[in-house]
């Protein structure tokens, strides 16, 4: 067992049980708790009454609703599942390319030795210009290569990809980077020294290592590609759409009962997805999202 | 680099970084696809605005730059932008360091929480905004709960300007800071809360000054992140702002598919960037000052 796993038992343990000194609870420590109990409410209620809302019955989303039922989840225009099936189709892309590229960078990095933080920092600098600074910019950066080449890039999957890549890619870094700096050097060096190729160790011995890693950068890069709005809104065309634009644009003019059942469903999707991964990789590895 | 510069007949040769390979296509994407445009962009804002959509290249100018600095309408823009990102940062904050202390110390419920807390940070924006405008909307729970109360007469406006924005805006960033948080918590042993009670202190006592404190670097990188998010946040702001919620990046958004003025709107998204890189170096070195000096005191 590398040393990597150690960490994170440790960390699902917790500390050793101590005996717990009966200390009162002092009029600090409940507001302490009463304002984490209701910061953890915040967190969840408007989700869950959008929820609620959903099976309500009323052409105008009330809560509470005045009834149940299902007629909003099965009238929903064929147009948002359209636009669902653009969003899986670039999300995955944005996630396959971004691991690509994010994981070797990650391992180099770790490797680099002395100015890694200050290439770090680099390449992690697209986290830094807010998304509608990037959705603007690459609009124009596309135009321009569009006039010069004659490819299209507005209003295409590809075009997209290519934005939602600048974004993800640092996620993927923060994600796999700090366990790559963990890895045992000796190890690798160990592969190569007994004769096997540069290529042959990263894919037989680094990237089996950084697996858990991996697939919690996996879920960042398409989760931040299946979620954006500021950069994708510049980007689609007459004939791509994606989902959260599609509702952006709707919840801007409109307020539906059907934007609710939608965005349920794709909420419903995205949840078990984070719940699942989660149980896999350990909640460490999924929280490294910000940082 | 260094490496190859060095003399070819020195005893020991020093190899070339191997690692240089595997960082290749990073540098090669983020030029091609981050610096190029993000330069060509910015290039835009010292160019004349020749009708919608077209730059005169041959006509350098600082008037865009300018104006910022001397129309009180973006002056106003600026000011509300960073009264924006400050409420934001002082809430997320406020929030955010009970919830994380809670979770760090809450023992066999600390994993369940840490989940629900993760969830709700991939949960989509459009989502938690639908949320909001049900919640805060003039017939909604929160308006008939005060009126039930009698703490308001008449339904409250509370979505569609700046407070439904800062509502909307501390909820999508609120996830992001406690999980930023909790290892900093972590690592505040329990020992010293023990030591403080130990010798006579009251809780209060012991959060105020010995918690916090300890804790106050974390707090000051968890506030920098909130704020450069605030100040960049667009989808829920744009959704619960309403039209008087006029902050950068919406103004940004107009000046380039409204209005089509791109040097106007270059000129905006580097004093937005700009903005926001001063305020974390400030807060990075006050952050690192204060480390200094708790480690005078020791």
């Amino acid at each position: 067992m590398s040393d990597i796993d150690t960490r994170t038992l440790m960390s699902v343990s917790g500390r050793p049980p101590r005996a717990r000194r009966s200390m009162k609870l002092s009029l600090s420590d409940i507001m302490l708790r009463i304002v984490a109990a209701i910061g953890i409410l915040f967190l969840l209620l408007p989700t869950l009454i959008s929820i609620v809302v959903a099976f309500g019955p009323s052409r105008f989303p009330v809560f509470p609703p005045e009834g149940l039922t299902l007629k909003w989840f099965t009238s929903i225009d064929p147009s948002y599942g359209d636009a669902a099936l653009t969003s899986v189709i670039l999300a995955a892309w944005t996630a396959v390319i971004s691991i690509a590229v994010g994981v070797p960078a990650s391992f180099g990095l770790a490797r680099w030795g002395r100015g890694a933080n200050i290439l770090q920092t680099l390449a992690r600098a697209p986290m830094q210009v807010p998304y509608v600074v990037i959705g603007v910019m690459m609009l124009q950066f596309f135009v321009l290569i569009t006039k010069t080449t004659g490819v299209p890039f507005v209003g295409t999957i590809r075009g997209l990809v290519i934005a939602h890549c600048v974004v993800a890619v640092p996620y993927v870094i923060g994600a796999v980077y700090p366990t790559a700096c963990l890895l045992n050097t000796s190890l690798d060096d160990a592969a190569y020294g007994l004769g096997a190729s540069r290529l042959y160790t990263f894919f037989r011995v680094v990237l089996p290592s950084l697996k858990g890693s991996i697939i919690a950068g996996t879920v960042f890069a398409f989760l931040v590609s299946f979620d954006d709005v500021p950069i994708t809104l510049f980007l689609v065309g007459s004939n791509v759409q994606t989902l959260p634009v599609k509702l952006f644009a709707d919840t801007e003019f409109s307020f539906t009962p059907e934007l609710f059942a939608v965005s349920t469903l794709a909420t419903v999707v995205t949840c078990i997805l984070v719940l699942v991964l989660t149980k896999r990789v350990g909640t460490q590895r999924m929280s490294g999202a910000s940082s | 680099m260094s490496s190859t510069r060095g003399a070819p007949s020195r005893a020991i040769r020093k190899p070339r970084n191997p690692f240089r390979v595997y960082l290749i296509p990073l540098f090669v994407l983020q030029f091609a696809t981050f610096l190029v445009p993000l330069v060509l962009f910015f290039r835009m804002a010292f160019f004349k605005n020749q009708g919608p959509g077209l730059v005169d290249y041959d006509h350098a100018t600082f008037e865009y730059l300018g104006l910022i600095f001397v129309d009180p309408y973006y002056q106003q823009v600026v000011l509300d932008t960073v009264i924006f990102g400050l409420l934001v940062t002082v809430f997320t904050l406020l929030l955010g360091f009970p919830i994380a202390y809670c979770i760090a110390r809450a023992g066999r419920f600390k994993e369940t929480l840490l989940i629900v807390v993760i969830v709700t940070s991939f949960t989509s924006v459009i989502i938690k905004v639908l949320g909001w405008k049900i919640l805060l909307g003039a017939s909604g729970p929160i308006n008939s709960i005060l009126q039930v109360l009698g703490i308001a007469d008449e339904p409250l406006r509370l979505v569609n300007n700046l407070f439904g924005a800062v509502v909307g805006t501390v909820h999508a960033v609120l996830p992001l800071i406690v999980l930023l948080l909790v290892p900093v918590v972590e690592r505040v042993p329990v020992r010293l809360e023990e030591a403080a009670a130990g010798l006579g202190a009251r809780r209060f006592t012991t959060y105020w000054s010995v918690v916090l404190p300890a804790a106050r670097i974390g707090l000051v990188s968890g506030g920098l992140v909130a704020f450069a998010y605030a100040m960049g946040s667009f989808t829920t702001p744009a959704l619960l702002g309403g039209k008087t919620t006029l902050i950068l990046p919406i103004l940004i958004r107009q000046q380039a598919m409204t209005t089509i003025n791109y040097p106007m709107s270059a000129a905006l998204s580097i004093t937005l960037v700009v903005i926001v890189a001063i305020v974390t170096v400030v807060g990075l070195s006050v952050g690192s000052g204060q480390r200094a000096r708790m480690k005078g005191d020791q």
